[in-house]
Parts: structure tokens; sequence; C-alpha cells
């Protein structure tokens, strides 16, 4: 038990006087059945004892202040030590999500109270510099008195992500504490996680099922009927993945307007619409079938192709986008049919032909 | 005594008020987005530029730089804003258009658009790199977009990734086969009453209905079994008289014993990509006693030149007789009527 001392009730006490009078360097925890004193001193004069094997801060009064060191131990002696904030433990820091400009940190409070501040420091060569976290959480060169802020406003056990941070770095953070003017603790030790590159990454396949196949890619929709909805056997497959921090989009685009044939300088026009409607004599188009991810995301369909059965989306010279993450994604893969409508006479021909162009780029 | 104690608390007031604060130089561009219109490797690639300037922003731009990964070809180049047509604080999908009266160089890995004016904090702002971009081998690369004061100081910056892939296109390939339907409409017909020597006598008439999606239409022809209404019974056949070959239709005389077939267009096809029906001339009756002459050949009755989903010819037979024509009940002929797509 850690108490305050009421002087009055010392000064009644024998057993205090006797302490005072017998004990001139041997500093000892003073115990009764009421009472406890921890880290005191009575009047001036320390030194330090030593021999081969030993050191040892002896007191009447104030310690020198130095710090006793052993390999992973330090013990901070005297009434300054008594009034510092505990040193905080070294702060978890990770990167859960593949971040490119930033970490999470979760600092530890090392029993402090809840009223107590902590400060930040960051570096990113080995602390040839070292910045601090910002109150905004960026870093900066100077700790400011807004920096130093509760356990509670650094996210308590949530912690916070430090932003700002350069790509594929190695950032550390150690951690500080106080209690008011004088009480600022040590540094804690550091602990850091790197920061990744910022990547996209993207892939085509043609396949039936699911499966990943090599380029050229091309996808053979074989004999049209007329009046009927011809969907390819094959589909249009999508990998896609990015750790930007708002997501990404896939675009499709066409060089033509549909599926062309030049021997009949004809052209089956792609349109956004039900081909299994009467109403729709020809057409053809992109209807998605699935998507999926690891995790992040979701991979969306976007409109025109997010329809159902032989719902197609245009398909032409402007790029359209056919699908979107809003958040980082990984192993995002999606799937489309192509289908197509002709009529009774839609001019016969072997060389009806579309080339699809599909990109994809990421928000950072 | 009180005024001259509140003199220096003004003088750390106004001193803490011209304080400069934390700097704004080398901040992160809030979001930021390059999108190559090819991600094939070895290809050159149009390049559109968007980012959004951060909240706070105080720098003064002149210039936007993107700097390209290694890797990838950067050569002399073309800026422009086709496209971007955004107002106010614009956004991702149709951001503000880089303002300014923009030029652009090249430098190693980087290309660089000056005459840029400064801009609006909070504000999405889009560029276009026309030319002057290659992809590099399939890979992924990591780009900067930096604005910059005149003076080429960064003032915002980000890093964006970008894929380059072994091909990004698909080619899709379909194949229409020909098609060709012909059908008639009934495999018998009479003549509406007995033939008489005081008139022309008709059949109800048979449809032949053609669709075919052959590009250079179809035809149609008919041949007679006898080129004459026959008649076992009374050893005696009604000949289709005049020539067939002349291209006019006949006209049939009362009184006098003829047979021949007249041909109508009933259906010629107005969709879209369809061709014209024609009526070939021997058989385009224009009354109701005409028709052109029948043989015992294949001889055409009508054509088209284009595909249709519905064409119909509607085929008549007519006749007159002479006072001393046998009776008989079963005069008789048999058509053949057949049809081809010209593909």
């Amino acid at each position: 038990m850690r108490s305050s001392i009421n002087m009055w009730q010392l000064f009644r006490s024998n057993k205090w006087r006797q302490q005072v009078c017998s004990a001139s360097f041997v500093l000892l925890a003073m115990n009764s059945a009421n009472f406890q004193m921890q880290g005191y001193g009575v009047s001036s004069g320390a030194g330090t004892g030593n021999s081969n094997a030993y050191s040892s801060h002896t007191t009447v009064g104030e310690t020198s202040g130095a710090n006793m060191n052993a390999a992973g131990k330090q013990t901070n002696p005297g009434y300054i030590a008594t009034i510092q904030a505990n040193v905080p433990a070294a702060p978890t820091v990770t990167n859960p999500a593949e971040y490119y400009n930033k970490l999470k940190v979760v600092i530890d409070a090392g029993g402090n109270p809840t009223d107590a501040l902590f400060a930040i420091a960051a570096s990113d060569d080995a602390w040839s510099t070292t910045k601090y976290v910002q109150n905004d959480l960026t870093l900066g060169a100077v700790l400011g008195a807004e920096d130093w802020r509760t356990a509670a406003d650094w996210g308590g056990v949530s912690g916070f992500e430090a932003i700002g941070l350069t790509a594929a770095t190695t950032y550390s953070f150690k951690v500080k504490a106080t209690r008011g003017d004088f009480t600022e603790s040590g540094w804690s030790a550091a602990a850091g996680v790197a920061t990744v590159n910022p990547y996209l990454t993207f892939d085509l396949d043609v396949s039936a099922t699911d499966a990943e196949t090599a380029a050229p890619y091309t996808l053979s929709m074989g004999d049209l009927a007329a009046g009927s909805v011809t969907t390819a056997t094959d589909l249009v497959w999508i990998d896609f993945g990015t750790n930007g921090l708002f997501g990404g989009d896939v675009f499709i685009s066409a060089t033509t307007a549909g599926l062309s044939s030049a021997s009949t300088s004809t052209t089956i026009t792609s349109a956004t619409a039900d081909l299994a409607s009467g109403a729709v004599a020809t057409g053809f188009g992109l209807r998605s079938n699935s998507v999926s991810q690891a995790s992040g995301g979701p991979l969306a369909a976007a409109s025109p192709y997010n329809g159902a059965a032989d719902n197609v989306g245009v398909v032409n010279t402007t790029w359209r986008r056919a699908y979107n993450s809003a958040t980082p994604i990984t192993d995002g893969r999606a799937s489309m049919f192509v289908k197509a409508k002709i009529s009774a006479m839609t001019p016969a021909a072997t060389d009806y032909v579309a080339t699809f162009t599909l990109i994809a780029s990421a928000t950072f | 005594m009180r005024i001259k104690r509140g003199i220096p608390l003004i003088i750390m007031v106004l001193l803490v008020g011209l304080w400069p604060g934390r700097p704004v130089l080398g901040a992160d561009l809030e979001e930021a987005l390059i999108r190559t219109d090819r991600m094939k490797a070895s290809t050159a690639t149009n390049v559109r530029v968007v980012f959004k300037v951060p909240a706070g922003n105080t720098g003064t731009e002149a210039k936007v730089k993107v700097s390209f990964g290694a890797g990838m070809t950067v050569a002399a180049a073309t800026v422009n804003t086709t496209g971007i047509t955004g107002s106010s604080t614009g956004s991702m999908d149709n951001p503000v258009a880089l303002p300014g009266t923009l030029t652009i160089a090249n430098s190693s890995q980087d290309l660089t658009v000056s005459g840029v004016t400064e801009l609006a904090e909070s504000t999405w702002y889009g560029f276009n790199i026309a030319t002057g971009v290659t992809n590099g081998s399939a890979a992924q690369y990591v780009n900067t977009i930096s604005t910059l004061t005149s003076g080429d100081a960064v003032i915002d910056t980000k890093q964006v990734a970008t894929r380059v892939i072994t091909d990004d296109q698909i080619v899709i390939t379909a194949v229409v086969p020909p098609t060709f339907s012909f059908a008639l409409g009934a495999n018998t017909t009479s003549f509406t009453t007995n033939l008489s020597v005081s008139g022309v006598v008709s059949t109800t008439g048979v449809t032949a209905t053609v669709i075919t999606n052959a590009a250079n239409g179809w035809v149609a022809w008919v041949k007679s079994a006898n080129a004459a209404l026959s008649s076992a019974a009374a050893s005696y056949t009604i000949d289709s008289a005049g020539d067939a070959t002349n291209a006019t239709p006949t006209t049939l005389s009362t009184g006098s014993e003829d047979y021949v077939l007249d041909v109508d267009e009933t259906t010629d096809s107005a969709t879209a990509g369809s061709g014209t029906v024609t009526v070939a001339g021997e058989y385009d009756g224009d009354s109701t006693s005409k028709g052109g002459t029948l043989t015992t050949g294949y001889t055409k009755i009508g054509s088209a030149d284009g595909p249709t989903d519905t064409d119909v010819l509607t085929l008549i037979a007519r006749s007159t007789i002479s006072g001393m024509t046998p009776a008989g009940t079963d005069y008789t002929d048999t058509l053949t009527v057949v049809g081809a797509g010209n593909f």
C-alpha cells in the first residue's frame, strides 16, 4: 500500500524519530500497522558507494538522480523518480492492411493514470532524425504542447493511425509520459514496422470456369442463332487488387460499336438492353456474373453491367466503369457473360468481331 | 498603471498571432490516381491524371509533375483537358480541368506541366497526357504526382501505383451462319369457280414466304409439270400460251383458252437493312386478267436484293377457256416453286 504522509502523525511516531537518528544512509521503506513510506528522504547529504561488485546510491535527503542500469533493467532512485510518470512499455506498431502511407500505433499507458499525457516520437532512419506524432496524426519536427495527449486521445486500446508516411519505409515509434511539470518519464523502448509500396494488381482471363489463362485472350461465341440470346460458353474474368486507400475501378471499352463484320459491313450494335425482350431484335453486351474477394472491398459490378438474366450493358468506344471497390481489396475476382442476339436478317458472315479493352486504376 | 501592465500582454498576443504555425509544404495530396488507357506492355498510352488538393492547402501552385516509375518510357508529350468538365470542387469521375495555359516538358522519367494557376483546396483536378508515355514490361510501376511552386518546391505529393500487363484486350469472335427459309402457304389450291367462257377465273392464291440473311437477297423460280391445265378424263390440255422470256405478262382474252401465273408482291420487309422485292416482269400482272407464261423449266418469278425477315409473294393461277374446251372435272397442273439465298 502506498500512502501519503500525515506529518503530524509522523512526528508522533517514535519509530520515525528512530529511523532519522540511526539510519543515516540506508534508505528503507518504513512500515507499521498504519503507515508505509516509500521514497522518502530527510535532510541533505547524499553519496554513492562503490565496490567492485556493487554501486549503491545512498541518501539522507535527495539522491543524485543518477540512474542505475543493468542489461534490460533501470532504476531511477530518489524523490524525482517517485513523482515521475511511469515509463510506458513500447507501443504496438502494425501495418494491418498493407498500408503505404500510414501505420497503426497502440500506446501502452504503462499503468499511468488516465489523465497522464503521452508524447510519441517516430523515426524512419534509426533515430538519426526524430519526428513527433502531431495531434493531427501526421509527423512533425517539433513536439508542441498540443501533441501531448492522453492515452484515450491517442485512441486507447484501439490506437490510432499515424498518417502521411512514406511508402516502403520502416518507421519506429516510442512513447513517453508526463503528469505535469517535472514528471516527464523517459522514452519507452521503440517498436517499428514498415509501410509497403502502393500496389495495383490486375489480370484478365478467358475461361468457362474460374481459371487462370494466358494472353492473347480470344473468346469465341460460336454460331449466333436468330431470334434468341446466345451466351458465350467462355466468360471474361478479371483479377483485381489494390491497397489504394480509396479502392479502385475496372473500366471497359471496345474498339467498335459492337460485333462488326468487315465482309458484310454490318455491326451488331452493342446496347444496354434486355436481349430476351421481343422488342429487341439484335444486341450485344456484357453482364456481370460473379464477384468475390479475399478481404476488403467489396468488389461490386457497376451499372449497366449489374443486371440479371439477359440484361446486358453496352460496350462501345466510350469508357465505362465495370467494377468498383471503394476501399482496399485483396484477391478481387469477377466474371462477365458475353451475350448477343441477332435477327433473321442479320447478314451471314464468319468474321464478326469485337475487341474489348479492360483497364484498372486505383485511387491512393 | 493598469495600462502599462497590459502593453506586454498585447505585444505577446500580437506575436502569437504572427506565429506561422506548421508549414504546409510537402503534405499528401488527399487522393490521387493515374489511369492509363492501355495497360498492355510496350504500348503507347494516353494518361489521365486526377488528384484532390488537400484541405488547408495554402501553397501557390504553378506546376504539376508526374514522375513515372523506372521502366516506363517518357518522351516529349502533349497535355490537354479534353473531356474534363467538372465544376466547383469536382469529383473523381469528373474533376475540374487543371487551370491555366498548360505546357508540358519531359525530363528523364518526369513530365512537368507548367502554366498552372493556383489550385483550390479540397478540389479535384484532372488533365490528360495525350502522347509521350509508353508502357514498360509487364510489372507494377510506382509513380509520383506532385504539385510544385514556381520554384519547384513540392507543395503536395502522392505516390500512385499503376500496372502493366501482358495484354489488356479480349477479342470476341462470332459467326452468323447463313439462313434461308422458304415456305408455301398451301400445297393445293383451286380456281374459285368453274372455268368459264365469259371471263377470267383465278385461284385463291398460294403464298411463298422468304426469310433469309443472305446479304445479296434471294431468288424464286417456278416450273409447271405440264405447262398447261390437263384433264386425263378429257385427254385435253389448256396450254399456257405466250412467250415466257419476253418479261411481259400475257393478257387473257375471254372466250380463248389460256393459262397463266400471276405473282403479286404481298410483303416487302420494311425492316432497316432489308432488301427490295422485285417480281419478275413476265409474272408481274397488274390486273386480274394478266399473268406470265408457264413452262416445264424453271423460270424466275421474283427476287430481292438484300436480307429479309419476311418477304411474301402470292402465286395466283388464272385461266380462260373457249366454248369448245372439253368439259372435265379433273383439269390440273402441278407447280414447283423453289427459292435460294444469294449469299
